[in-house]
């Protein structure tokens, strides 16, 4: 078990490496040139040269890399002597056009996108698994056809449509709920709660009505197997047969998305971000993009692949723990 | 619908252990009603063990779910199946009972044995688990003392170090194993009756007579009645007391055991016999598959199920083969005369 | 393949098939239980209601008179910044979804165009996938080995991506000149491409141990030939199904790229941008969001119950 879990963290690793390679190869061999960008008007050859050395730009793509990971180990600064851009460690880079460490950046988006992700995903993960649930155990009834509307609803519902429909009822109408914006959860958890209802809502809806179809089909899926009929056939009660044995087979595939999902969305709901204009990881990422400011671009990214790399190793041992047939060696 | 004389009751009999009576179980599928079982009939006393026995498709498997209420639409959330006629267990209707009173009976006074224990234990539980739960079901009690009952019984049925074993998956198991794993389940809380589906064909042919034995061992030891469903008049020969043979859902004949391997009655059950390979037989002899496939259920034929396989069609004056449902057992319009007579006999058997 | 050309034409059919008395074939038993779903019949009317939308997009506001580029501004109200005038967009006989605001654009127009962008890439991305995913699936399962297992890392590696994130950072450094429309097709299909891949080198695993692919070897038939004549044929029935289920996903991909403004540029009709125009007016002119809007839940929508009913009657796993 160890040593697996050891073999698949050094294959992490690698995965990150090449992701932050290839990253770094698109990034930064493209034709639009950063420093170009940060050079300013005029910008003579001179400055540009400054510019790139500040930057670090001057050097192969290959040697721009390698200061990149050592940042990320031991810190790095740009320029020299007082004027010197400081980066500590571990260092995702350094936004020129921000004047600070990307890290610093991250530091301040990431709560907003946690908030956002963990609220929604416990929602979504009930509601979704137990509409699911009920549209298979009532299946071909009106319970069945109306959560399977509601579910085919949710599904081909872009979630930005989702939110500003709900901004548009719940926040501008109704006037039930903030319609934007984000209060920290230290400013108390009222607050807090009362601006993410709308973003967890949203993105709960349409996410439940993934995890509602695949509940849906993998349980109908579990009925037809024989150990359900072995199940009946011991006297227990349907209760039973439906919430303990074929829950149990049905939830791997289940639990393995919800993972993956997670993984996805803690680096960065961008669309619920946008939507709500919370600057969490996402809205990071659409502003590096929109100021074309490269480092923060690059630093969210593997920021965000950490993030599906590490979900992807948690789901696989997960996976070892509920399906006693693996075996992880 | 009568009764061959050796399975019929007279009318001042006590009540038969399990009766019955013209069970039919009809499934609605996208290509129409599917008669799966249409009129059986059979009675089975505490303590003997009746055989049903058929191809696959001639409704044995059926007639089991049906037995153990799992055709029922309040417990079961795959198939739609529509059920008539009586099943009498210790005198108590058990088609038209409520589903509560048909929950306390499942497990405790009727369990099964699945065909396939891999697919029929639930992968995700240890089997040590799965035991105990069917008997703290049924039983009041503490887990500790569940556990204890389920390495008890995984110990009788001869499994090697019940206890750690009983914390094991079932995918750690053989199949053999596996099976006795499934036996100490359906005996955990002393069933008056065990029904075991084709308990044998999911393993090696050197399990088999050990998983056989094993049936019959538990079976004399609990005193209680047995169904063993088999596709193998071979299985049925050192095991069971009394046999119906089934085809297309209906009965073809039922006899005793010994009766029905001296003096077989219906060319079905012939034709099975001489498809059925014999330890004692000739071995120059080859088997004689019958000819032809089994009938397609959602066409019933109008006539004998099995008359379009028979070779003997041209023995009955006319077309009552094609035509006539035989009214009594065995279910052949052949002449009694003319069955003796047509009989091969058990040596020189297949041509 | 030349030494193919030589070789005889191996049995598609294993012995004994022939005479016995031909039962339904797949697709035909596939097709007959799709004729009898109505969910099938109204989503694919409702496709193909799309893609002559998409097609006759010139005819059809030819017909209404107008075109999606010709700016308005007098049928729009300068007194609510540039809403339109009247009631629902400006609905009217001229402009049958009203008007944009800002630029009084016809929203027909708009709506009609968009179908087009959307279909494009969401057809064109899945056939980039499906060619990449087939040739890498089928080729892991037939040479299997070192290359199985590389691809395999590799597909990994690529499910294991947050591919949306890296698509928004692509469209920052593509010069501005390349097509977006190709950018789209080229990003969203090179992503989707270890889906079809694992589904195609599972199907093509268990084929390539049949034994019809042994006889075919024996002959002396070279992979290429396999793999082309003997297991694209099996394979049509997953393809189809898992392209119509990751078609609509594609449609709602490009269209979020769109509406996050990395996605198609103005002044090019799209869904996604348009939607993403009308946020600010959702208080206003409703309708600016709810034409776009519904064009594009409406397409999800029919094509996700579409793949719903094509694996129902294609994957005989989910055949009750």
């Amino acid at each position: 078990m160890l040593r697996y879990i050891a073999r698949r963290l050094i294959g992490m690793a690698v995965v990150l490496l090449i992701t932050g390679a290839v990253t770094y190869v698109i990034f930064y061999w493209m034709p639009s040139d950063p420093a170009r960008l940060s050079c300013g008007k005029p910008c003579t050859p001179e400055t540009l040269h400054q510019v790139r050395a500040y930057m670090g730009l001057n050097q192969p793509i290959w040697e721009q890399y390698w200061h990149f990971l050592e940042g990320l180990v031991g810190g790095r600064s740009f320029g020299i002597g007082q004027a010197a851009a400081q980066c500590p460690a571990p260092c995702l880079g350094y936004s020129f056009h921000q004047s600070m460490p990307v890290r610093t950046m991250i530091g301040t988006a990431f709560p907003v996108t946690v908030s956002i992700t963990v609220g929604a995903a416990a929602l979504w993960l009930v509601f979704g698994v137990a509409t699911g649930m009920i549209s298979a155990v009532k299946r071909g009834t009106w319970w069945d056809r109306g959560a399977t509307l509601l579910s085919l609803t949710g599904v081909a519902t872009p979630t930005y449509l989702v939110g500003l429909l709900g901004i548009l009822l719940l926040g501008f109408q109704w006037r039930l709920v903030p319609v934007n914006g984000y209060a920290n959860f230290t400013d108390g958890i009222g607050p807090w709660a009362s601006h993410l209802i709308l973003p967890w809502a949203v993105l709960a809806f349409v996410n439940a009505a993934v995890y509602a179809r695949l509940t849906r089909s993998q349980l109908l899926e579990v009925f037809g197997e024989d150990y359900i009929t072995t199940a009946r056939a011991k006297g227990l009660p349907e209760r039973i047969v439906i919430g303990k044995h074929s829950l149990r087979a049905a939830l791997t595939p289940i639990a393995t998305m919800f993972g993956m999902d997670i993984g996805l969305l803690l680096g960065g709901a961008i669309i619920t971000e946008k939507v709500f204009s919370m600057q969490g990881l996402g809205y990071l990422l659409l502003q590096g993009v929109g100021q074309l400011d490269l480092p923060v671009v690059v630093g969210v990214t593997l920021f965000s692949a950490f993030f599906v790399v590490a979900a992807n190793l948690l789901v696989d041992i997960l996976y070892g723990y509920l399906d006693p047939r693996v075996s992880l060696a | 619908m009568s009764l061959s004389p050796e399975l019929s009751l007279r009318k001042d009999d006590p009540e038969p252990f399990l009766q019955v009576t013209d069970l039919a179980v009809d499934f609605a599928t996208a290509d129409g009603s599917v008669r799966a079982v249409d009129g059986l009939n059979f009675t089975l006393e505490r303590g003997r063990t009746l055989g049903l026995v058929g191809e696959s498709g001639s409704g044995k498997s059926v007639t089991s779910l049906a037995v153990m209420g799992l055709l029922r639409p309040d417990s079961t959330t795959a198939g739609n199946a529509r059920t008539s006629g009586e099943i009498r267990l210790n005198g108590e209707e058990l088609l038209s009972a409520p589903a509560r009173r048909i929950r306390e009976l499942r497990g405790r006074t009727m369990s099964m044995i699945f065909q396939d224990p891999l697919s029929a234990l639930h992968p995700y539980y240890s089997v040590g688990a799965q035991i105990a739960e069917a008997y703290r079901v049924h039983h009041k009690g503490s887990r500790k003392a569940a556990k204890e009952r389920a390495a008890e019984l995984l110990g009788r049925v001869g499994i090697p170090r019940p206890r750690e074993r009983a914390d094991d998956f079932p995918h750690q198991f053989s199949g053999g194993m596996r099976q006795r794993v499934m036996i100490a389940m359906a005996l955990v809380n002393d069933p008056e009756l065990l029904i075991a589906d084709e308990p044998t064909t999911a393993l090696d042919v050197t399990v088999q007579a050990q998983i056989l034995e094993l049936i019959a061992d538990v079976q004399q030891e609990f005193g209680s009645a047995a169904i063993l469903i088999t596709h193998d008049l071979g299985v049925v020969a050192g095991t069971v007391d009394d046999v119906v043979i089934m085809y297309a859902g209906r009965t073809m004949e039922t006899a005793p055991v010994d009766r029905l391997f001296a003096a077989p009655q219906h060319p079905y059950t012939w034709g099975l016999l001489g498809s059925t390979p014999r330890l004692d037989g000739d071995r120059r002899k080859r088997l004689a598959p019958i000819p032809g496939s089994p009938p397609n259920l959602l066409e019933p034929a109008a006539g004998c199920p099995f008359a379009p396989r028979c070779v003997f069609t041209d023995r009955v004056e006319g077309d009552a083969c094609a035509t006539d449902r035989p009214a009594a057992l065995p279910a052949c319009h052949l002449a009694p005369d003319d069955r003796d007579a047509l009989r091969p006999s058990s040596r020189k058997a297949a041509s | 393949m030349p030494e193919s050309a030589t070789v005889p034409e191996p049995a598609k059919v294993p012995p004994g098939a022939e005479e016995a008395p031909a039962p339904l074939s797949p697709w035909r038993r596939a097709l007959r239980q799709l004729v009898h779903d109505r969910a099938a019949l109204v989503s694919t009317a409702l496709i193909a209601l799309l893609v002559i939308m998409a097609v006759a997009a010139p005819l059809l506001v030819k017909l209404e008179g107008q075109d999606p580029y010709t700016y308005h501004i007098g049928l729009l109200n300068q007194a609510n910044g540039s809403g339109p005038k009247g009631i629902l967009g400006g609905m009217s006989g001229a402009h049958w979804f009203g008007v944009e605001p800002l630029t009084g654009r016809d929203m027909f127009a708009l709506v009609v165009y968009g179908a087009q962008t959307s279909l494009l890439v969401g057809l064109a991305s899945t056939a980039v996938s499906i060619i990449i995913g087939a040739v890498v699936g089928t080729a892991a399962a037939f040479f299997g080995g070192w290359l199985d297992a590389v691809i395999g890392r590799t597909a990994d590696v690529f499910l294991a991506f947050p591919g949306m994130i890296f698509m928004i950072a692509l469209g920052i450094v593509v010069p501005q000149a390349f097509p977006r429309w190709l950018l789209l097709v080229i990003v969203i299909g090179f992503f989707g491409w270890p889906g079809f891949a694992r589904i195609i080198r599972g199907q093509a695993l268990s084929l390539v141990r049949r034994e019809f692919v042994d006889a075919a070897r024996t002959l002396g038939a070279g992979p290429g030939h396999i793999i082309f004549r003997e297991l694209m044929p099996n394979l049509m029935a997953p393809i189809i199904v898992f392209s119509a289920i990751s078609i609509p996903q594609r449609i709602g991909t490009e269209a979020a790229l769109s509406f996050l403004g990395v996605g198609v540029p103005a002044p090019t009709p799209d869904w996604g941008r348009t939607i993403s125009d009308a946020t600010d007016w959702v208080q206003t002119d409703l309708m600016y969001l709810l034409f776009p809007g519904g064009a594009l839940f409406l397409a999800v929508l029919a094509f996700t119950v579409l793949g719903d009913s094509l694996r129902d009657a294609l994957d005989p796993r989910t055949r009750r």
